[in-house]
């Protein structure tokens, strides 16, 4: 303010003081030269050239002129400023003369300079001699007078400059003339423009002041009349207040109501009925109580009035109700006169359709605002965080799902204009515009959702869970698509969603590998959108993880499920694996390498090893898809790892089983298969080198499931191509067809037993009557009715085949059948027979006894009471046996040439024992070796030697001979050879003693007195047994002769 | 030597005139060698008068306004420019007394309402209105 003032002052001083160069040609004001900037409100002052006064703002004054000043003016403003080329201004104020004289005289020498060579260009008839300095000038002049057109031209062109440039420098003079004037006018200009800025200011402080003038507004205060505004509140009315004295209207009687509305009802129908064209969401009207309700459903109520029935009349808005939730009340305040001005206006100028399209729109904006606003208390409340609200222009976007990774999904509510898109309108006429949702799932709009909203009672979070709900629903489908797609077809994945159009919660995709138990349920988290996997373990936990954190998390649990599905149910078998003791072997087993050996869909694997198990065998319990499979595999150490050789598939029905006993039970039951099915495995592999005809039969399917898990496959296999090399020619004791079973597995020995089941050819029930009643070996057993079947035990080291076992076992049977039919055939007396042992009685009346055992994997044995005189060859007939062991046809024949043996020596046998015991009858009792010798005896006995069971030595020593017995057939009859053995196989020794005379010619006798004998031998069958008792007494007689 | 003035520089225009004016006059009547050396003295004539005003311009220390310098090209007298101004000068000196008064008027009334209205402001209003020329009836 006070600057303004001051302001002020200066112009009020500075107009009065504008006449001052005029009146007194600026001596007392103007100081040329001087200039300042100007500064709005703060001039300095500065001292007039000429003396004069001047004075310093606020009024200390200086008086120093010659011209008396009033006492007002010696308060002087300041100095008014002179106007320079060098004030800010973009082009010169003034230009100074000294340049333009300098410009002119230059313009002019330059012209002239120019115009003296153009003229001598000019050619001109020359005279010679007549150059001169000038040259053309002067030629010219000596010329035919001036008529060429060259020196008309030239003369021209020098008037022409002259011309030009004297006008310009007479110009120039008036310019100098004027130029004495040129500082007074300069002071005008100044004067001139030190009024602009004053006019200038004048209109700023107009400016100021209005501008001051609103900003006091706010600082007023406010002073109702309080006094009156109390009267009239508590009395009604202000003695004060002027009375205008209207008259209020007469009451309307309720008849005169009646009467108006009624009027008002027939009036609306009239012309609702005849005249107005109503669109068609406005056919639903009814007219009661004066007025036309129109109800637009899920929107509004509409009352309105006509006054006439003239249908150019307008028609008036009397109220307004929202049919949908939650709506606003419209209460009796500015937003209700406001609507019914705006509806009037709309219903004078565009009737009925116009009210409805602008009502229309009001209601489809109000019901986003609200969605809105719903949305928003829903970022505030349990949807904080995953929802993301935007509102565009008219639309509302909210965006779900918001921490999600990938691409984003929202819903965009908006309207849409109701035309249709070929422009052609339907013969219902006009839709109105619409609310409507589009649906962006993942980034891509989603045309055909199905989507279906309330629009009568809106609720955001009910929309959200709807779209939100079609949304996990199309997950939880694609997950199952890829998953079914992936399984190929197998049945045990089973696979369910459960979709909800309504409750996000409700959609599941429940996941199972035929039972309950391995069930994994997939749920998405309504609000973050969030896979969750149920039941809750840590792997399905860490899995959840990862889906959340990947891009494509619908891709991620497709592939994830099968994981967990085979991981809950490796789980539950790797429990039940350390219950049953089986150890996991440290071998690392690539699952492609697995996948390609069981050549199936591998997810999970664990290969476990049983106890009892050899190193190169693993179990392989395989998961996936169709559920678990177990695998006996044979591994192999190699320098890259192992290696697998073979996998052979336990077949068992245990896909689905998971749940404790019934599970263990099962892997029991595949421990128990697996090791019969390597060992089946191994022999069959051996069967086929052999040519064995074979077959392994499983369990018939008919079965339970629960018995079939107990059945093992069973070998079957031709025993007479298997025992061909056994038998050759002989019949064969059994049938053909003979069945392996596994029995049981040796956890400490490692050895696993099978039993093997046959029948028993016909023929030999007799032999088996006998083995049966005698038997008492478990190893093997007959049965059935005739006890024709039988069946053995045989054991294998885990792994290995069965063959060889099988092989020697039933060539022990064979042996054992051989012998007792041979035995029989001899009618030998068998007193005991067990599948290892054998004794039986032969000889006159049985007086004879032995026993063969049969150890396995030992030498036959045989035994011999002491008495038996037998056991001198023993050693013989036992090599005999077992020599040929290995061959049943050979060994038949030895075991029918030991029999043989038996019969056919039995009677030298005994002589031989008679022999060392002179007096048979006494000593009978006496065991041989234990006897005393005597003198006597040793001069008579001789030494025995049994080179073989029928060729025997008898040696003497006093006198020194030796004879030779040899068993031969003559005539179907035993014949004992006896001959010097001198005579027959000279030797050396017994030449260097000469016999005596005696001797020879006792042995001559003695050859002779045999009549069929010969010089040097004897005949000696054993039916003139009692003649050898003479024989020996020849002997004995003779020694002493 | 005393600088020159304005009054030098009239003497050399008109020289300068004058021997545009004689090559003029020569170059009409030509009539040869007499014509020629006239014309030859001419020329020498007009070029040591331009140096000389060369010389003596940048000592003329005055300054037109461009609008008088347009006045002269079109040949219109200069003096017009100067009544043009005169008048125009006059009027914004009256229009701004006009002015002025109306505005004392105005703060003095303004004074007077405010010192009715806000009495304390009394003095400082009369202080105001005093100190820019005013008088403030009491």
């Amino acid at each position: 303010m006070p600057g303004l003032l001051i302001m002020n002052q200066n112009g009020a001083n500075g107009a009065a003081g504008a006449k001052s160069p005029q009146d007194r040609n600026g001596d007392t004001i103007l100081s040329p030269g001087h200039s300042k900037p100007v500064i709005n409100g703060d001039r300095v002052i500065s001292p007039p050239e000429r003396g004069g006064a001047f004075s310093i703002n606020g009024g200390k004054q200086i008086v120093a002129g010659q011209v008396d000043i009033p006492a007002s003016l010696l308060d002087l403003p300041p100095e008014i400023i002179h106007i320079t080329n060098s004030d800010a201004y973009s082009q010169d104020v003034y230009c100074k003369v000294s340049t333009l004289l300098s410009r002119v005289v230059q313009e002019c020498f330059l012209g002239l300079q120019e115009l003296i060579p153009k003229m001598a260009d000019l050619p001109v008839a020359q005279q010679s001699g007549m150059t001169n300095g000038l040259g053309n000038h002067a030629v010219n002049g000596l010329g035919d007078g001036n008529t060429t057109r060259n020196n008309v031209q030239k003369k021209i062109m020098m008037m022409e400059f002259a011309e030009y440039h004297r006008t310009r420098f007479v110009k120039l003079l008036v310019l100098s003339a004027w130029s004495r004037r040129a500082e007074q006018v300069q002071r005008l200009i100044d004067v001139s423009g030190w009024l602009r800025g004053e006019m200038g200011s004048y209109y700023a402080v107009v400016d100021a002041m209005g501008n001051l003038k609103r900003e006091m507004e706010q600082a007023t205060l406010k002073s109702p009349d309080i006094e009156t505004a109390l009267k009239v509140l508590a009395t009604g009315k202000a003695s004060w207040m002027p009375e205008m004295g209207y008259i209020p209207p007469e009451p309307l009687s309720p008849q005169e109501i009646l009467k108006l509305w009624r009027d008002g009802n027939v009036r609306c129908s009239l012309r609702l009925n005849l005249h107005e064209e109503l669109p068609r969401h406005l056919k639903q009207w009814k007219s009661g109580s004066g007025r036309v309700t129109f109800t637009v459903p899920g929107e509004f109520e509409l009352d309105v009035t006509t006054s006439t029935e003239d249908t150019s009349g307008p028609w008036w808005f009397i109220d307004l109700r929202f049919l949908f939730s939650p709506a606003p009340e419209i209460p009796d305040s500015y937003f209700r006169s406001a609507l019914e001005t705006q509806a009037n206006v709309v219903l004078s100028a565009s009737g009925l359709t116009g009210c409805f399209d602008y009502l229309h729109n009001l209601v489809l904006t109000h019901k986003i605002a609200i969605l809105k606003a719903q949305a928003s208390q829903l970022t505030a409340a349990n949807w904080a965080g995953s929802i993301k609200v935007e509102p565009v222009r008219r639309s509302l976007v909210v965006q779900y799902w918001t921490e999600l990774l990938g691409k984003k999904s929202w819903i965009e509510i908006g309207i849409v204009s109701g035309k249709p898109k070929n422009g052609k309108i339907s013969w219902k006429g006009p839709t109105p515009p619409q609310l409507s949702v589009r649906w962006f799932r993942q980034g891509v709009e989603v045309k055909e959702s199905g989507l279906s909203f309330d629009w009568d009672s809106l609720s955001m979070e009910n929309m959200l869970r709807k779209v939100i709900a079609h949304h996990i629903s199309y997950m939880l489908e694609t997950i199952r698509d890829r998953v079914v797609v992936a399984a190929r077809g197998i049945p045990t994945l089973k696979t369910e969603v459960s979709t909800s159009d309504t409750e996000p919660s409700d959609c599941l995709l429940e996941v199972n590998l035929g039972t309950s138990a391995t069930s994994t349920t997939v749920l998405v988290d309504p609000v973050t959108g969030r896979f969750a996997m149920q039941p809750c373990t840590a792997f399905s936990a860490a899995r959840e993880k990862e889906a959340s954190k990947s891009l494509d998390s619908i891709a991620f649990m497709s592939n994830t499920i099968p994981h967990v599905l085979c991981a809950s149910l490796q789980d539950s078998v790797d429990k039940q694996a350390q219950l049953l003791g089986w150890t996991k072997p440290i071998i690392n087993v690539r699952t492609d390498a697995i996948r390609e050996a069981v050549k199936q869909d591998v997810v999970r694997h664990t290969l476990y090893r049983a106890r009892g198990w050899t190193q190169n065998w693993v179990l392989a319990g395989v998961f996936n898809l169709s559920g678990m499979s177990w695998w006996v595999i044979e591994t192999e150490s190699s320098n890259t790892g192992v290696k697998i050789i073979t996998a052979e598939r336990i077949h068992s029905d245990s896909s689905t089983t998971t749940k404790g006993l019934a599970l263990r039970h099962v892997m029991t039951t595949i421990q128990r298969k697996a090791v019969a099915e390597i060992t089946l495995s191994a022999t069959t592999q051996s069967l086929v080198r052999r040519e064995v005809p074979h077959s392994v039969v499983s369990p018939p399917q008919s079965r339970t499931a629960s018995q079939e898990l107990v059945d093992i496959s069973s070998l079957y296999f031709s025993a007479d191509a298997f025992l061909a090399s056994d038998q050759k020619d002989a019949e064969p004791w059994a049938h053909n067809l003979m069945r392996v079973n596994y029995e049981s597995f040796d956890l400490e020995k490692s050895t696993v037993c099978f039993s093997v089941n046959g029948e028993m050819a016909k023929g030999f029930e007799h032999e088996i009557a006998t083995i049966v009643r005698a038997s008492h070996s478990s190893d093997i057993k007959f049965l059935g009715q005739n006890k024709s079947n039988f069946r053995v035990l045989v054991s294998a080291s885990f792994g290995t085949s069965l063959e060889k076992p099988l092989s020697a076992r039933l060539r022990e049977v064979t042996h054992l059948l051989n012998f007792i039919s041979i035995l029989r055939a001899r009618k030998f007396q068998v007193d005991r027979i067990t599948p290892n042992r054998i004794t039986f009685r032969y000889g006159n009346s049985g007086a004879n006894s032995a026993t063969v055992a049969f150890p396995p994997n030992q030498p036959i044995k045989l035994t011999f009471p002491r008495s038996n005189p037998h056991n001198r060859i023993r050693a013989h007939l036992t090599a005999g046996l077992n020599a040929q062991r290995h061959d049943p046809a050979k060994f038949r024949a030895a075991v029918n040439l030991f029999t043989y043996h038996l019969l056919a020596t039995l009677p030298f046998a005994s002589a031989l024992v008679s022999l060392h015991n002179p007096e048979p009858e006494a000593l009978a009792e006496e065991p041989t070796g234990t006897g005393k010798e005597t003198a006597e005896q040793r001069a008579t006995q001789p030494a025995i030697h049994a080179h073989a069971p029928d060729t025997f030595r008898l040696s003497y020593r006093n006198p020194r001979v030796s004879f030779d017995a040899n068993l031969r057939v003559q005539h179907d009859k035993h014949v004992w050879h006896i001959q010097d053995s001198a005579a027959t196989n000279p030797d050396p020794r017994a030449k260097a003693a000469p016999r005596s005379e005696q001797l020879t010619e006792a042995l001559k006798k003695l050859w002779r007195e045999d009549g069929a004998g010969g010089e040097s031998w004897m005949r000696w069958s054993g039916r003139v047994r009692l003649r050898v008792g003479g024989m020996w007494s020849l002997f004995l007689r003779r020694r002493w002769w | 030597m005393a600088p020159p003035s304005l009054d030098d520089v009239d003497a050399q225009l008109k020289a300068i005139v004058q021997n545009l004016y004689s090559l003029t006059v020569t170059a009409y009547q030509h009539e040869g060698a007499p014509s020629v050396n006239a014309m030859r003295e001419e020329i020498m004539s007009l070029l040591r008068n331009l140096n000389d005003l060369k010389s003596t311009a940048p000592h003329i220390n005055v300054e037109i306004p461009p609008e008088v310098i347009s006045y002269v090209e079109h040949a219109r007298n200069p003096d017009i420019y100067t009544r043009e101004m005169m008048e125009q000068l006059q009027r914004s000196n009256q229009l701004l007394k006009g002015k002025s008064e109306a505005f004392a008027q105005l703060r003095d009334i303004l004074a007077k309402e405010i010192m009715t209205g806000i009495p304390e402001l009394k003095g400082d209003v009369k202080r105001v209105v005093e100190s820019t020329g005013g008088t403030v009836a009491n």
